[in-house]
């Protein structure tokens, strides 16, 4: 019978020393969810917020809908104030979704993300973001900046007008002050494609370049390097002009020059050409009613016959 | 071969000007307390590894359940790691908490994100969980035993 028990006691003994204790005291995981904002600049109003989901080093997989609810930071009553879906942008290097909440008073909003999997499971995932009353960048509705850019007409060099390997002469063509005098809307890109080469920056000008294939002259693009010395990293000039501290930012602008869109950091062509169609049926307007259901090649085509007109 | 060698001189030249001045963004390699994690004691600190070095500028913040803001967290580059960040923490409640991390690379580049864990009120942790669990077995093997002792 002492055997027995004392067996029992060895096994058990055994059986403790056996096992290695958990470090750090986890026993196990809740929601792995990791948000990375991609953007920073958020003014009162209904600011953009991008941002990316991860499961560790990957993107998040199999997520189906994101809804995101926002509440003041210090709130007594701790409600949320705001609250919608936000949209899926896939056809970026990264997936990443964009809400533009309705944030009325500057402070720190906390954030809360339910993210919806295919499989239905539900996992929540929250963030901060910091509004501010006044942006330093050019705002929504301002008039840009006539910004006498470097062009290939001023600058030959077309590898001194891009840090990228293989830059498109057609966004070298024409100055921002000249582009707004066109009527026309015009995308302006401020980026270093060959200085930041990571899955943030480097496909924004992609996606420009995209959007371009697809509008072709119905619309003006340029780039803006943000660079004029690629050794001491010195801002060009327009960098201020516009109150940038940060690139990539890509503005879209009216046919009066006026800025109708912003996006800061990653922007998909999805997203880019979603800004810039409304003002492209803009530019047809005597076209309109015609345009409204023809294929989007029949408009390039009747753009180019209005171009001519004109001309 | 005085053009193959020009060549090469060249490119190395480039390469190395071409590295040196490439911007760079700092990603959140691994996190001490980790996303989704339970813990069963209040963290003495945060510590995040990023993909680069980073700045002094570099911040954490903490936020226990609504947002609730936890005061008294200083976060610093680590002395023996310039790409870590850490932020001693005061001892904690048992909640959810919010990291918001923003990490600056050296060349003023900021990235930003957040994740969650959880300090539990109680948790049966794993190795005691597997004690008792070997612990019932054997006894019901010794309950058998003496049982079937005592009746022959």
């Amino acid at each position: 019978m002492k055997k027995i028990l004392f067996l029992v006691l060895a096994l058990w003994g055994l059986a403790a020393c056996g096992r290695p204790a958990t470090p750090t005291g986890v026993v196990s995981s809740v929601s792995p969810a990791q948000i990375q904002r991609l953007n920073f600049d958020y003014v009162v109003g209904t600011p953009r917020i991008s941002f990316a989901i991860f499961d560790g080093p990957d993107p998040l997989a199999n997520v189906a809908n994101v809804t995101v609810a926002a509440q003041l930071v210090g709130d007594e009553n701790g409600q949320a104030v705001a609250a919608g879906t936000a949209v899926p942008y896939t056809d970026y290097e990264i997936p990443y979704w964009v809400i533009t909440p309705p944030l009325p008073t500057p402070g720190i909003w906390g954030l809360t993300a339910t993210i919806t999997l295919a499989n239905g499971q539900t996992i929540t995932a929250p963030f901060l973001v910091e509004v501010v009353a006044q942006s330093q960048a050019i705002a929504l509705g301002a008039a840009a900046p006539r910004s006498q850019n470097r062009t290939l007409a001023t600058e030959p060099d077309l590898h001194k007008l891009s840090s990228g390997n293989d830059p498109n002469p057609a966004f070298y063509q024409m100055t921002i002050a000249d582009a707004v005098q066109t009527g026309k809307p015009t995308v302006v890109a401020f980026a270093t494609p060959g200085l930041c080469q990571t899955k943030w920056c480097t496909p924004v000008l992609d996606s420009v370049e995209t959007v371009y294939e697809e509008v072709g002259d119905q619309a003006n693009f340029i780039h803006v390097e943000v660079h004029d010395d690629f050794q001491n990293l010195t801002f060009v000039p327009e960098m201020a002009e516009w109150g940038l501290q940060t690139e990539p930012w890509v503005y879209v602008l009216d046919g009066n020059g006026r800025v109708a869109a912003r996006f800061e950091g990653p922007l998909s062509p999805r997203e880019l050409r979603l800004a810039l169609e409304p003002l492209l049926n803009n530019v047809m307007s005597p076209w309109s009613r015609f345009t409204f259901h023809v294929s989007a090649s029949s408009r390039r085509a009747a753009s180019q016959v209005v171009n001519s007109l004109n001309s | 071969m005085k053009a193959v060698i020009g060549v090469w001189v060249v490119s190395i030249f480039c390469l190395f000007i071409c590295t040196a001045v490439t911007h760079a963004h700092a990603e959140l390699v691994t996190a001490v307390p980790a996303p989704g994690s339970i813990v069963t004691h209040s963290p003495a600190e945060i510590r995040l590894t990023f993909s680069e070095p980073i700045s002094e500028d570099s911040t954490i913040l903490l936020f226990a359940e609504n947002f609730q803001p936890v005061t008294g967290i200083v976060a610093q580059v680590a002395e023996t790691n310039p790409q870590m960040l850490v932020a001693t923490m005061p001892p904690l409640t048992p909640g959810d908490y919010t990291v918001q991390w923003t990490a600056v690379s050296t060349d003023g580049h900021p990235t930003s994100g957040s994740y969650t864990f959880r300090l539990a009120r109680f948790a049966l942790h794993p190795t005691l969980l597997w004690q008792i669990s070997l612990t019932l077995l054997f006894l019901g093997a010794f309950m058998i035993l003496w049982r079937w002792n005592r009746n022959r």
